[in-house]
């Protein structure tokens, strides 16, 4: 950790790392305070192009559910998970988060109540250092040097990667990279995370670690994902997705054990 | 919307387009008979690099910098450019982005193509190119000395993309020079802070992530004691000069140029408010604001020239 | 007219756009019949590609917002008043001489700018490149800018995703809803510039990987931008074909009525 200290230069005003002890750090800062709930209705949504992407969905999630999103390319997947975090808004419909309504008014709140894990972890890294990333949402959040100190470490020690802050996110291997892309939303303390395809392109040994993360994360999961062992192994809930509409909503074992439904919508 | 200085065609007389048209081209054959080789290290093609760069330039202009609520900046990138491929192979790029830009975005016009080359492409990354150098190697030459210069050029090219762009403006008819250049050097000088973090952010980026890509570029230079002092007497003076020429033209210093800014950014909605100090008959007292700005553009190109001929002459040696 | 492909020699086209954008540029200030002609061609010559006037007009207004640069001329001018009076604390005039600038360079400029439009829906962005590859833009500046356009959308894309992950990432703070621009100016700036520095790393890997496959084929050094397709047989008599029409077009500047 002698590198912390060097870390510290680049932001004075910071607290001494003795003051901010490991035991310490595993304090209430990311307990998330809102519910976790997800309420969706009527959702349709045309990009501008005239695309078509969302066709009238309607999904209520509670927090701390475990959800998979299934669905081939081109779904509707990706579309529906960046409303969540109001990235898109609806053309019709309305979609909540935490108790809140996706909107102009709410926006600010929302980004930080619902975690986007991005498929590559590239386009979220973009920081000289580990730290530095994960420092970036609580920073634009306006918290106290302290508050963000801690953030981070907590956030950091969560995914496991607490011996990686000083180092540079592109040096690192795909598996480090997507643990600290999930590092920097949980320093946001969100109450929602959503990933994109988080076991793309991990070997066997860092795909059995994902799952294993996932599986100690206490906050509501939406995960989109082609591998269905993934989500057998961690998701209890699924939905299908085909051409914007949800096709069928259902226990994981249930759908995963249907063929039929698996072929006719490009799953199998 | 921000104040761009992509000019499109009809703004510019045919007579001062085809100059530019001609000195552009003059310049960038140079440039291609000087690029046998880029800066940037490790890879062995260089046209490759080049498009692929071109590409990266094109796309990191995207990346908005947020000032205040509904303002951003951005980055033109001409000094960035120059930084990492060598002033000349930098020039080729931000020529053909600016030259895509007109055909595939419309972006600028096409008989107007020269110019606006000539104006961020050739004094944005050339002449901020050979600036950058004599201040890094003013300073010393280190890594930071060098994108520090980089930062300072980056300002300055923008300051004076801005600044020929109203001259030809106006030697077209098109503007009112006296009116035109205090305003748009004055927006550029806010604008071009915005260009000159960016850039430094992004080397400092760069040379801290991936030193060994940035091994071969912008070395330090061994320049006598003497020569340091020169150059950084050189270009002392030349901020001096623009800097006094900023604080003389325009009295009401940045809180006017602020009222211009926001106004640009308002868009066309209060066309009036640009002039609410500059009413009309003020002709008299304007001629001195016009001698002022021609002498702080001769100052400056004669910076960039000297400049220029000084990086040259160490290239050679 | 034939339909825009890589395989065709664009040189009569990107010829066309140039003498017909510089004979618009030479008219002089006030020619709005010149002008209403020079539109007429381009609306006629959009229509046989296909193209409707009023989507051509709509691409035009992309060069509206520069008509700032010309809005002084029209209050500074002291020719031809056409109205003198005070706005609020403000004293104003408007002088015709300065108007007639500005509207003309408005005007020429949505003109050209739908020209350009045209030129792209003759010629694809590549056989322009090798149409300027064969009018002498020298092979440096060609085959980068082919690979500029070819990569162009590529990392377009890369930098639209990062800014996308940056955006999901930009919570206010705790208790605010609305949006709220976070950090300080310099840390702003500094975030800016690091999308910057890692899309470049991006990109300059890029070209690695695209060296190495060009290497594995047995590329030395440069690339070949393509082979040249078989030169228009009819390209000099098109070239005289527009220049009679640009004389045309800058004739009826001079002689048709000003205003």
């Amino acid at each position: 950790m002698t590198d912390r200290h060097e870390h510290l230069h680049t932001h004075p005003g910071a607290p001494l790392p003795h003051s901010h002890g490991h035991d310490h750090a595993h304090d209430a800062p990311l307990t998330p305070t809102g519910d976790g709930t997800i309420a969706i209705s009527h959702l349709h949504f045309r990009y501008p192009d005239g695309t078509e992407a969302l066709r009238g969905m309607d999904l209520a999630i509670t927090g701390g559910e475990k959800v998979a999103l299934l669905g081939q390319n081109g779904a509707g997947k990706s579309t529906l998970m960046l409303h969540l975090n109001g990235i898109h808004r609806p053309t019709h419909g309305t979609v909540h988060v935490a108790g809140m309504q996706v909107s102009n008014e709410t926006i600010g709140r929302v980004r930080a109540e619902v975690g986007l894990v991005f498929q590559d972890p590239d386009d979220q890294l973009f920081s000289p250092t580990v730290w530095d990333d994960v420092a970036f949402g609580p920073t634009h959040m306006g918290l106290t040097p302290g508050a963000i100190h801690d953030r981070v470490e907590v956030a950091l020690a969560a995914v496991g990667a607490l011996d990686l802050a000083q180092r540079a996110p592109m040096r690192l291997s795909i598996g480090q990279r997507k643990r600290v892309a999930l590092a920097t939303v949980l320093a946001m303390n969100p109450s929602i995370l959503v990933f994109d395809e988080p076991s793309a392109g991990l070997d066997p040994r860092g795909r059995r670690e994902l799952i294993e993360l996932l599986q100690s994360l206490t906050q509501t999961l939406i995960v989109s994902t082609h591998d269905l062992e993934l989500a057998r192994a961690a998701f209890p809930r699924s939905i299908v997705v085909d051409r914007g509409v949800i096709v069928a909503d259902g226990s994981t074992s249930e759908i995963l054990g249907n063929r039929e439904l698996l072929l006719a919508h490009g799953l199998a | 919307m921000y104040p761009q200085l992509h000019i499109p065609d009809g703004f510019l007389s045919p007579q001062i387009s085809l100059l530019l048209w001609v000195a552009t081209a003059v310049l960038i054959g140079i440039a291609v008979r000087k690029t046998s080789r880029t800066d940037v290290r490790l890879i062995a093609s260089q046209p490759i690099l080049m498009g692929v760069l071109g590409a990266f330039i094109f796309a990191a202009q995207m990346f908005n910098f947020p000032v205040a609520t509904g303002t951003s900046g951005h980055l033109l990138g001409g000094v960035l450019a120059g930084y990492l491929l060598g002033p000349w192979a930098g020039t080729i790029v931000m020529a053909t982005v600016i030259g895509i830009q007109a055909l595939l975005f419309q972006d600028g016009g096409l008989l107007v193509l020269g110019a606006n080359i000539f104006n961020m492409g050739i004094i944005g990354t050339l002449g901020g190119s050979f600036v950058a150098r004599g201040i890094g190697t003013a300073l010393g030459g280190s890594r930071s000395a060098t994108i520090l210069g980089a930062g300072v050029a980056a300002w300055l090219a923008v300051v004076a993309a801005a600044g020929f762009t109203t001259l030809q403006l106006g030697l077209s008819g098109t503007t009112n020079i006296a009116v035109g250049l205090p305003a748009m050097l004055g927006v550029h000088a806010l604008i071009g802070i915005g260009e000159a973090l960016i850039t430094v952010a992004a080397l400092t980026f760069i040379a801290q992530t991936a030193p060994d890509i940035l091994a071969g570029v912008s070395a330090p230079r061994k320049a006598s004691p003497v020569r340091r002092l020169a150059i950084g007497v050189v270009i002392a003076g030349g901020v001096a000069t623009l800097a006094s020429f900023f604080a003389s033209a325009d009295p009401d210093g940045l809180e006017a140029v602020a009222e211009e800014l926001g106004f640009l950014d308002a868009g066309l909605s209060a066309p009036f408010e640009l002039f609410p100090d500059y009413t009309i008959p003020g002709l008299d007292g304007t001629a001195s604001t016009v001698v002022a700005g021609l002498l702080g553009m001769i100052v400056v190109i004669g910076v960039l020239l000297a400049l220029g001929r000084l990086a040259r002459s160490r290239t050679k040696s | 007219m034939e339909p825009r492909g890589v395989g065709r020699d664009a040189r009569a086209a990107v010829i066309t756009t140039l003498a017909f954008v510089t004979a618009v540029a030479l008219l002089p200030p006030g020619s709005y019949v010149a002008l209403l002609l020079a539109w007429l061609l381009v609306t006629f010559a959009g229509a046989l590609l296909g193209i409707s006037p009023g989507h051509l007009a709509r691409r035009g207004l992309v060069a509206l917002p520069f008509v700032v640069a010309a809005v002084p001329i029209v209050f500074l001018r002291n020719d031809e008043l056409l109205w003198a009076g005070s706005v609020g604390p403000l004293t104003l005039q408007i002088s015709g001489a300065g108007l007639r600038i500005a509207l003309t360079a408005l005007l020429k400029a949505w003109i050209s700018v739908q020209a350009s439009v045209l030129l792209l829906a003759l010629a694809s962005p590549p056989s322009i490149v090798t149409a300027l590859r064969r009018m002498r833009l020298p092979d440096v500046i060609a085959t980068s800018a082919g690979l500029t356009i070819r990569y162009l959308e590529l990392l377009r894309d890369e930098a639209r995703r990062m800014l996308r992950a940056r955006t999901a990432r930009s919570a206010s703070p705790v208790g605010v809803g609305r949006e709220r621009i976070g950090g300080t100016i310099a840390w702003r700036a500094r975030t800016t510039g690091n999308l910057v520095g890692s899309l470049f790393l991006r990109a300059y890997s890029r070209a690695q990987r695209i060296e190495e496959a060009a290497a594995s084929r047995g590329a030395t050094g440069s690339l070949s931008v393509g082979t040249l397709p078989v030169a228009d047989p009819r390209l000099t008599i098109k070239v005289v074909g527009v220049l009679v029409l640009v004389l045309v077009l800058t004739l009826a500047g001079v002689l048709l009525p000003r205003l």
